[in-house]
């Protein structure tokens, strides 16, 4: 290796070699021509017991030339190979390369849809394969099947003692292969090699990995990955033994060890991630073991260079195979193993960001020359001519291919640091994330999509997809009504199980089931009380006479509130809820007259009369519905129910501005257990707003409402009442519509006092009050005390800079600049104000402002345009709501999608989790924050596999309903990401599986496999229906 | 870090080699050695366009000269 000039020290090179014995312009073919000719009785295919001296091989692949050439094969000309691993495939390569035809494999393991999109692209001549591999393609490319009798007969009439004489003379210069590879841009390229760059490579090998005649070369790549070609040429080309294999000897582990062993093999090429799989034992007979593909780590290296010649290649598929091979790599201490030196011929450069060679001990990409780069990629001009482009260090006219790989010089030495783009390598396939992206924008619900490899356990790699699904407001087709009612009814079956077991303890004051967010515990008693009082005390407030209640669950405002009322109607879309509750209010004289219950769900108004009720309340409900859509719906009928100048309570409505807010303070608190980084909050966050299958709104969302809703007089949007600070305080608020008819106090104009700017502190406030006593006065801009401590920790985790950073507690702001919304409805009480709090119209959502006003002479109890909203062009109603679905039929979503997709893209390249996102994370700049995105559910490491066939089943349930590829029985369903609605769809499927009755309680007792297991034999016996492994039960349908 | 045939930022023009070849080439980086310009300067995507409507026979000149002619010769004594 030679280092021209001295001002670039990277620019690396080989000296042009003149070696009489391998000529410059030689190709592959006439270097086997020339083996066979000298020694033609030397075996050069094996394959189990049989074997082809090169006489034979050579006269096969003849005959197979001359056939090929009367159907047209010829320079320039494409023929596909869709051969399995056999004799007839290294003829077949021979064969198409002696007709001056390049050949281009198909993966018969690819799906049909991709061999199609490639042989419309690629346009070759003819396919050659058996009827045995049996391709299923649609394509009007004629597939010739050389097991047939007349194709192999006229084969075989061929002459075999020399290639057919071309037409033209050969030249270097022509195809010799064209190979697929993922292409960024979404659709896969081909790329067009030359035989250029074939006899220096070649020499190189003859050199660097010791070929020689007597030498056994395992034939252990596929024909589409370039690496075939390497193990194909450095045998045939150099006269040594090419030993071919089925597929299951390959495998890494005990089955290849056996076949290097039994068929002596001296040459082996592995990827480090597959060479991981085995032993330096079991593969002790290899002389030479070439790693490459991507980077090899150091302890590999020190593990396997012990006794033999290990050497490290590397080459991306748009160079003839290998560009740099190294040294052979002895017990090194060094951290990083070289990639390698240039191959004869060739030349590599490390370069910077103004194309600059850097100095020694720098980073930079790796940009690659000689005549072993490829011509450019099929058909793709543009594509070829941003990476292979101008060199300016080589001979005039020269090409350099940019590697996209970062390389570190050192010492002369270049080790691989990591890829410039994204493009993956996994399991030495390269992968392009834009492709599988491209792959997944396909499906027209797609919005949005991102791809990464993941390795959230140490030596546990996987390609996650994650997607964003578009609006399904947008369209509003069936598809959305089926999932709607399906969402709805599994809500129904949760609560009716729920209830069922809850009904006897049912009473006044049954707050089961209100756990805090933040660390899963139940909120307070005297918390709860608080917020059942001040949303009855709203309710009385509004001074119903006749009133509907929508969900009206086990009766917490109906115990208060129907004592006051002349009727109370309540409707709840669970069954036992309103059985358990009717047997109580029947039982209590004063409500047995006035009280209505009815089991309907909410957008059901059948047997409810039309104009009758003056207040309709939806209270801590409408977050279950599946919809924007849906709430409308349920509204609009509402307006119908109403009489005129009645009123739509809706408490208990979750704040969708303050979401993100929310979720990284319960990812914050959960943290506090344990030190974290930003990064890992980060994720924490993205994973909670990703299980979010809850309906928010944005106050916007009810200030926009009366465009989108017939009959609205007014909107009055208020914060919530409460001295606690809890989730139901800061996160949540209440709204009243009143319907025409009615004239409420609209609390727009009136001076406007900003906090801090023109008003320091309540006593300023208090004494402005009492001394102006205006009739109407706003204060704007106050710090809500309640979200201040949750605000300071969003800005924390979203703010800062490094993302290894650990979290750090803000010092805790000034207690003295935030307000309590209930200091300020003390501080206008005492003056003698009414005062209505309610959201500023600030994006963050951490502001609030107060209305003070002079009791009005009538007409008190309504109130409107309290909220004033944000000076931003109107949007679509959609744009204010979450989607439910996102996060509640993801997860089957997810599956059937995933399997949508394996028709289109290899197996590798299929993601093995796809998590549906309401949003991709963006950094500051905007672009996709790939840190950012959460971790897929995984199972515990030490999960044990299913023991018994009930395990197994209960597993392959688990994982069905989680949208996981597997669950071990240790693992915890609701760890695991499972919530109570796929609890519900777990239940269901349990039932149909397997014909047992599991009370969802059961499942949250025992939420393992292993803890489940055992309640299957119990219900079993008392349903009667026998326990079947679900394979067999899916045979029997049709 | 971007590297600078990707960076949209960056001013394009378009280099042809002798044997028809094209190039994206920043604008900022001295031509080298035996290659034209033939386009722009202009935007990344106005260069691709350009070489993806002019680049339409991807072989090498000297290897379409070599074909053709060694066909003539073929067609003359054939």
């Amino acid at each position: 290796m030679s280092h021209i000039p001295e001002t670039t020290a990277s620019v690396a090179g080989a000296a042009d070699f003149v070696d009489s014995a391998m000529p410059n312009h030689a190709s592959l073919v006439q270097l086997f021509e020339q083996r066979a000719a000298h020694t033609p009785d030397a075996v050069a295919l094996c394959f189990d017991d049989e074997s082809l001296s090169y006489a034979q091989l050579d006269a096969r692949a003849n005959r197979l030339a001359h056939w090929l050439q009367a159907r047209g094969a010829a320079p320039e000309q494409l023929v596909g190979i869709a051969l399995d691993r056999s004799f007839e495939m290294i003829v077949a390569v021979l064969a198409v390369l002696k007709t001056g035809a390049a050949y281009l494999p198909l993966d018969l393991g690819l799906p049909s849809r991709r061999l199609e999109a490639m042989l419309r692209d690629a346009e070759p001549l003819l396919v050659l394969s058996t009827r045995g591999a049996a391709v299923a393609v649609s394509s009007p490319v004629p597939f010739f099947h050389l097991d047939e009798a007349p194709v192999a007969a006229a084969v075989a009439a061929q002459p075999g003692a020399s290639r057919p004489a071309g037409r033209a003379a050969w030249q270097a210069q022509q195809a010799a292969y064209v190979l697929y590879t993922s292409g960024s841009s979404g659709v896969p390229k081909g790329v067009v090699v030359t035989h250029a760059g074939i006899p220096a490579l070649l020499h190189s090998y003859r050199e660097r990995l010791q070929i020689s005649a007597g030498s056994r070369v395992l034939q252990f790549a596929a024909l589409s990955f370039d690496a075939s070609f390497a193990e194909i040429g450095m045998a045939l080309g150099l006269g040594a033994c090419l030993v071919l294999a089925s597929g299951d000897d390959l495998l890494p582990g005990p089955a290849l060890a056996d076949l290097c062993e039994r068929q002596r093999i001296t040459h082996l090429a592995l990827p480090p991630s597959l060479l991981a799989m085995m032993t330096p034992e079991q593969l002790a007979g290899v002389d030479c073991l070439v790693v490459g593909g991507e980077a090899c780590p150091a302890e590999m290296a020190r593990a396997w260079s012990p006794g033999r010649r290990l050497v490290n290649c590397y080459g991306p598929t748009e160079v003839t195979v290998d560009a740099l091979i190294s040294a052979p790599i002895g017990e090194l201490a060094e951290e990083a193993v070289p990639l390698g030196e240039p191959v004869q011929q060739a030349h590599a450069y490390v370069l910077d960001d103004a194309l600059r060679a850097v100095a020694d001990g720098q980073e930079g990409e790796l940009y690659l020359a000689g005549p072993g780069l490829a011509r450019g990629y099929l058909r793709r001009a543009a594509s070829s001519s941003e990476r292979f482009v101008a060199d300016p260090y080589g001979p005039p006219g020269a090409r350099m291919y940019r590697s996209g790989d970062r390389v570190r010089l050192q010492n002369g030495r270049l080790s691989f640091v990591g890829r410039a783009d994204w493009q993956i390598k996994w399991h030495g396939l390269r992968i392009e994330p834009g492709e599988i992206e491209a792959g997944l924008l396909r499906d027209p619900e797609v919005a949005q999509a991102a791809v990464v490899l993941r390795e959230d356990r140490p030596g546990h790699q996987q390609l996650v997809g994650y997607v964003v699904r578009r609006d399904a407001c947008d369209d509003a087709g069936s598809r959305g009504e089926v999932a709607e009612s399906t969402a709805v009814s599994e809500w129904q079956t949760l609560h009716d199980s729920f209830y069922a077991e809850q009904a006897e303890l049912a009473g006044e004051e049954d707050f089961t089931g209100w756990d805090s967010s933040y660390d899963g515990a139940p909120i307070a008693l005297e918390q709860m009380r608080e917020w059942r009082q001040s949303a009855v005390e709203r309710i009385l407030a509004l001074q119903p006479a006749k009133l509907l209640e929508i969900g009206v669950g086990t009766g917490l405002i109906l115990w208060q509130v129907a004592p006051h009322c002349h009727s109370y109607w309540g409707t709840d879309f669970s069954r036992p809820v309103i059985d358990s509750l009717r047997e109580r209010t029947d039982r209590d004289p004063l409500l047995r007259e006035r009280v209505q219950l009815r089991h309907q769900p909410a957008d059901d108004g059948s047997g409810l009369p039309q104009g009758y009720f003056d207040t309709i309340v939806i209270n801590s409900v409408a977050m279950y519905f599946p919809s924007a859509a849906y709430l409308l719906q349920v509204l609009r009928q509402c307006m119908d129910l109403l009489a005129p100048g009645g009123r739509i309570y809706l408490g208990d409505v979750r704040n969708l501005r303050l979401l993100r807010c929310f979720a990284t303070a319960i990812a914050w608190s959960r943290a506090e257990h344990a030190q974290s980084s930003v990064a890992e909050i980060r994720r924490a966050v993205e994973q909670e707003l990703s299980l979010e299958n809850e309906l928010l709104l944005d106050p916007e969302f009810f200030r926009a409402l009366p465009d989108h809703l017939e009959g609205v007089a007014g909107v009055d949007i208020q914060l919530k009442r409460g001295r606690f600070h809890n989730e139901l305080t800061r996160h949540r608020y209440e709204v009243v519509l009143h319907k025409q008819g009615a004239a409420p106090v609209s609390l727009a104009g009136g001076p406007e006092l900003a906090w801090a700017r023109d008003v320091a502190t309540l006593d300023d406030m208090r004494a402005y009050l009492v001394r102006e006593r205006p009739p109407l006065v706003r204060l704007t801009d106050l710090p809500n005390a309640r979200l201040s401590d949750e605000i300071g920790a969003m800005h924390a985790v979203w703010a800062a800079s490094g993302d290894e950073e650990l979290l750090q507690r803000p010092a805790r702001r000034q207690r003295v600049s935030n307000v309590d919304p209930e200091e300020v409805h003390a501080l206008g009480e005492s003056a003698g104000y009414r005062v209505a709090t309610t959201w500023s119209n600030d994006a963050e959502g951490g502001r609030f402002e107060a209305a003070f006003f002079l009791e009005p002479a009538e007409g008190s109890h309504s109130l409107a345009d309290i909220y004033r909203g944000r000076r931003q062009p109107a949007l679509p109603l959609t744009a204010y709501a979450s989607r439910p679905d996102t996060g509640r039929d993801a997860r089957a979503w997810a599956a059937a999608f995933r399997h949508k997709l394996a028709e289109h893209l290899p197996a590798h390249m299929v993601p093995a989790t796809i998590m549906v996102l309401p949003r991709l994370p963006l950094t500051a700049n905007g672009k996709l924050d790939r840190a950012a995105l959460p971790a897929p559910e995984t199972g515990r490491q030490d999960s044990r596999a299913p023991r018994t066939p009930q395990e197994e089943v209960l597993a392959e349930l688990f994982a069905e309903v989680l949208g996981l590829a597997q669950v071990g029985i240790d693992d915890s369903f609701f760890d695991l990401g499972g919530h109570s609605l796929l609890a519900t769809r777990l239940a269901g499927m349990l039932r149909q599986a397997l014909g047992v009755e599991i009370p969802i309680r059961a499942l949250f007792e025992a939420p393992t496999v292993a803890a489940l297991a055992p309640q299957l034999e119990s219900a079993r016996r008392t349903t009667r229906t026998p326990l079947r492994p679900m394979r067999t039960q899916a045979q029997e349908q049709p | 870090m971007t590297n600078p045939f990707d960076d949209e930022q960056n001013t394009f023009i378009v280099l042809i080699n002798d044997e028809g070849q094209h190039s994206l080439w920043p604008q900022f980086a001295q031509t080298p050695a035996g290659w034209t310009s033939v386009f722009g300067p202009g935007a990344r995507q106005s260069c691709l366009d350009y070489v993806e409507q002019h680049w339409t026979d991807m072989r090498p000149r000297s290897l379409v000269e070599a074909m053709d002619s060694a066909a003539a010769k073929a067609d003359l004594h054939g």
